[in-house]
């Protein structure tokens, strides 16, 4: 079997929770990163960091997920993704926990989505890898961000 | 193939257009100045070069109208042909047909034949009115097969190196045209490679020829033919035989065309590479102010005065750099002279346009984004600013009425004024005018330059004739919305039966900016430089006193105070004293207040895209020294918060 990086997978954690996301979509991985507030704008965007030379907005997973607020001193990483929508690129920043590790799956790995809680929309997975005793939901990124570009 | 074919189709269009522009310009000028011996052979060498290049890019109906006019202007520099402003009438209708051409799509290729037969029946009847020229060309002709003259075959083979060197092919063919007659034929071999058949035929030496194809000699297939009447035997049809009519002052006019080459000795760079090199540069300068800042914790640092150096050279690199998106405004005005030209015919007025400080220079993109309302301005000008010669002479003012358009610098601005010397602006008409609109009313007390604001106001306008002239496209609402966009100004003065300017005010380039610092809570925030007319300290209670008319005093007068504190949701920290930054927007003064005011700050600006999606005061960014943001005001939407307050 070979591995390419469309089945290659950056995995991360947020509330305990195992995510992963296509390393195609990656451009980096931030720590220690400092955010810029904006004042007054959607909740969802924390803020702003300058990203070789340009200004990207940064998510919080947790507010689109229904997960509980980060705490003040609360570790988190920025996973730097590149999204298409509706035909353009746009580079944004998705605050998560920590990254975990770099795997690989392959199609017939990836099972289907089971019947979910309210807060995670099937629509934003691509389906569920089996590790070891953890349960990895894959999402796609770019239906995840989707709505908050409208 | 075809891919590469279409980036050289796209180079050309854009040269094209170019050479479409200047060769207006010229027409135009010929029209005053009909004998003008280098104006003539401009547009002969304008048309000569779009023959030969079109044809090489497929655009053959291009190469025939273009080799029509170039015959005409033959004739005219060789005086056995007048201008006439016929001539120059159809020659205009030519370029235009031609621009028409070069931004063709497939779909309206059947109306196009029957304007390509029109234009080229016109061109026709106009070579063919001088009968008797037609007799000379046997005798002309036997001239050109001088044994000086020799015809040349050059195969060029162009292939994907050439693109990838990025080698501006029209340029070379344009001096290789310059050097006689020339004959194209596309040839495509192989999948990857097209082929051209060039046939020269010219007085001069190998050597020349090989000079002038220097960087794609490599490419190229040089053999001397060895029969001299190579374009007669090959082609009876009397046109061509009119092409080897050999050029009566061949020699002196090339020179003359060499000079010309090295005083415009300029270089076309895609504009995607300018765009990557600003952003370097404003990278480096960001990085450049973090590396000072971060020499300035250590009390001795041995490697402070290189570091200064680096600051110093790194900063004249960036003035460098955006200079070399500055162009000079006469490409804008060329398009105007046309403009005019037309506009004035069709309404029977005798105008002129003159120019004066037009090799300002500014931002190419900040010209883009001007020519739609400087023509609008131009066009207000003609339609309703300038009165018919008839009128003007009863005003004793001379028949021909004047448009000009000066251009000036002044400090990180540019100035671009529009003036006509018509009838003027009629106040009280405005007036009752705003009255009817309901804008105003009766007693409202308003300067003559309040009432000039108010033809800025959409969906205003004082002419009762609306002409099809100035009330088709944009009105000027749409005109003050353009300008404001780039961040710049418009005024309106008028004299009764003087005339009336409008100046633009704009900055040079639109990436950088002199900016005033300030914080609010644990953000930086930034004014333009040129809106802020002070800072001051006052007390607290001042604010507390008028909190509900929500005003300060400000030399002896009332200024409206804007609180950014709630405009942004946060929270005032209450203080004694309060720092205050006192605007002046074209004399509209109001203020607001800041936790620190912090101080003057050279801002390249970047857009923060999605992330101001939803807030509308704040729509571009600067990157601090020490790696913080810091937000532009967006200005207008800010003042705009003055008309919401007041209608509350």
């Amino acid at each position: 079997m070979t591995f390419n990086s469309h089945n290659t997978f950056l995995s991360f954690i947020v509330e305990n929770e195992y995510f992963a996301i296509n390393v195609d979509k990656v451009l980096e991985v931030l720590q220690l990163s400092k955010i810029t507030r904006v004042p007054n704008i959607a909740d969802e965007i924390v803020g702003v960091i300058n990203f070789r030379g340009e200004i990207i907005p940064i998510y919080e997973i947790r507010t689109r997920l229904g997960l509980p607020k980060r705490e003040e001193n609360q570790r988190y990483v920025i996973i730097v993704l590149e999204i298409l929508n509706n035909d353009n690129n746009f580079i944004i920043g998705a605050i998560v926990d920590r990254v975990n590790d770099v795997i690989n799956i392959t199609d017939n790995q990836i099972a289907p989505i089971p019947k979910l809680n309210a807060n995670i929309k099937e629509e934003y997975l691509y389906g569920i890898f089996k590790k070891g005793n953890d349960f990895i939901m894959i999402l796609n990124v770019d239906k995840f961000f989707e709505e908050t570009e409208n | 193939m075809e891919i590469n074919l279409l980036q050289f189709r796209q180079r050309f269009i854009e040269d094209a257009s170019r050479l479409l522009d200047q060769l207006e310009g010229d027409l135009i000028k010929l029209e005053v100045d009909n004998e003008n011996q280098n104006i003539i052979e401009a547009v002969f060498r304008a048309m000569h070069t779009l023959k030969g290049v079109s044809s090489m890019y497929g655009f053959d109906k291009i190469s025939e109208i273009t080799h029509l006019a170039e015959n005409i202007y033959d004739k005219i520099r060789s005086n056995t042909l007048k201008v006439s402003p016929d001539i120059i009438q159809k020659t205009l209708t030519t370029a235009d047909y031609i621009r028409t051409i070069l931004n063709e799509t497939a779909d309206n290729q059947q109306e196009d034949k029957d304007i390509y037969d029109k234009v080229i029946s016109s061109l026709t009847n106009l070579t063919e009115t001088e009968q008797e020229d037609d007799k000379n060309e046997n005798l002309i002709f036997t001239k050109s097969n001088d044994a000086n003259f020799d015809t040349w075959k050059i195969i060029f083979n162009n292939n994907e190196t050439i693109i990838k060197r990025n080698i501006n092919l029209m340029g070379t063919f344009k001096e290789l045209f310059a050097m006689g007659e020339c004959k194209i034929t596309q040839q495509e071999l192989e999948e990857n490679n097209t082929t051209f058949e060039i046939f020269l035929h010219t007085d001069k030496k190998q050597e020349d020829i090989e000079d002038a194809l220097f960087f794609i000699i490599d490419y190229c297939e040089i053999t001397k033919l060895p029969n001299n009447n190579f374009f007669m035997q090959k082609h009876e049809d009397k046109q061509l035989i009119k092409e080897l009519i050999p050029e009566k002052n061949a020699p002196q006019e090339n020179i003359e065309f060499k000079n010309k080459e090295i005083i415009k000795n300029r270089i076309n760079v895609d504009a995607a590479k300018l765009d990557e090199l600003m952003y370097l540069v404003t990278e480096l300068i960001t990085t450049n102010s973090q590396l000072i800042l971060a020499s300035k914790d250590v009390i001795y640092n041995p490697l402070r005065p290189i570091f200064e150096k680096i600051d110093k050279l790194s900063k004249q690199f960036r003035n460098n750099t955006l200079s070399l998106r500055l162009v000079p405004l006469n490409e804008l005005i060329l398009k105007f002279q046309r403009l005019v030209r037309d506009l004035s015919i069709k309404l029977a007025k005798d105008i002129e346009l003159v120019t004066q400080g037009t090799e300002t220079e500014l931002d190419k993109s900040t010209i883009d984004a001007l020519a739609d309302p400087i023509m609008h301005l131009i066009r207000n000008c003609i339609d309703h600013g300038i009165e018919t010669p008839e009128v003007r002479k009863q005003n004793n003012k001379p028949t021909k009425g004047i448009i000009k358009i000066t251009a000036f610098h002044s400090g990180n601005f540019v100035f671009i004024q529009v003036q006509d010397d018509g009838k003027g602006i009629d106040i009280e008409k405005v007036r009752q005018k705003a009255i009817e609109k309901k804008i105003i009313t009766q007693d409202n007390n308003l300067s003559d330059k309040e009432i000039y604001e108010l033809l800025f106001l959409p969906g205003f306008s004082t002419a009762e004739n609306l002409t099809q002239l100035s009330g088709r496209g944009v009105g000027m609402d749409v005109v003050k919305k353009k300008i404001t966009e780039l961040r710049g100004q418009i005024e309106i003065s008028s004299e009764p039966g003087l005339g009336t300017s409008f100046t633009i005010k704009i900055h040079q380039t639109i990436a950088i900016l002199d900016t005033m610092l300030f914080k609010l809570e644990d953000m930086f925030f930034m004014v333009p430089l040129s809106d802020v007319e002070e800072c001051r300290i006052i007390d607290y209670q001042e604010i507390e006193k008028r909190k509900y008319s929500k005003t300060i005093a400000y030399n002896e007068q009332l200024i409206p105070y804007i609180d950014l504190y709630s405009v942004f949701k946060l929270n005032y920290q209450e203080n004694a004293k309060v720092k205050l930054l006192i605007i002046n927007r074209q004399e509209n003064i109001f203020c607001f207040a800041a936790d620190t005011i912090i101080g003057e700050h050279q801002a390249v600006l970047k857009s923060l895209g999605q992330a101001a999606k939803k807030q509308p005061y704040i729509a571009v960014a600067s990157i601090l020294g020490d790696g913080n943001l810091a937000y532009l005001l967006d200005m207008n939407a800010i003042q705009n918060l003055l008309l919401i307050q007041k209608k509350s």
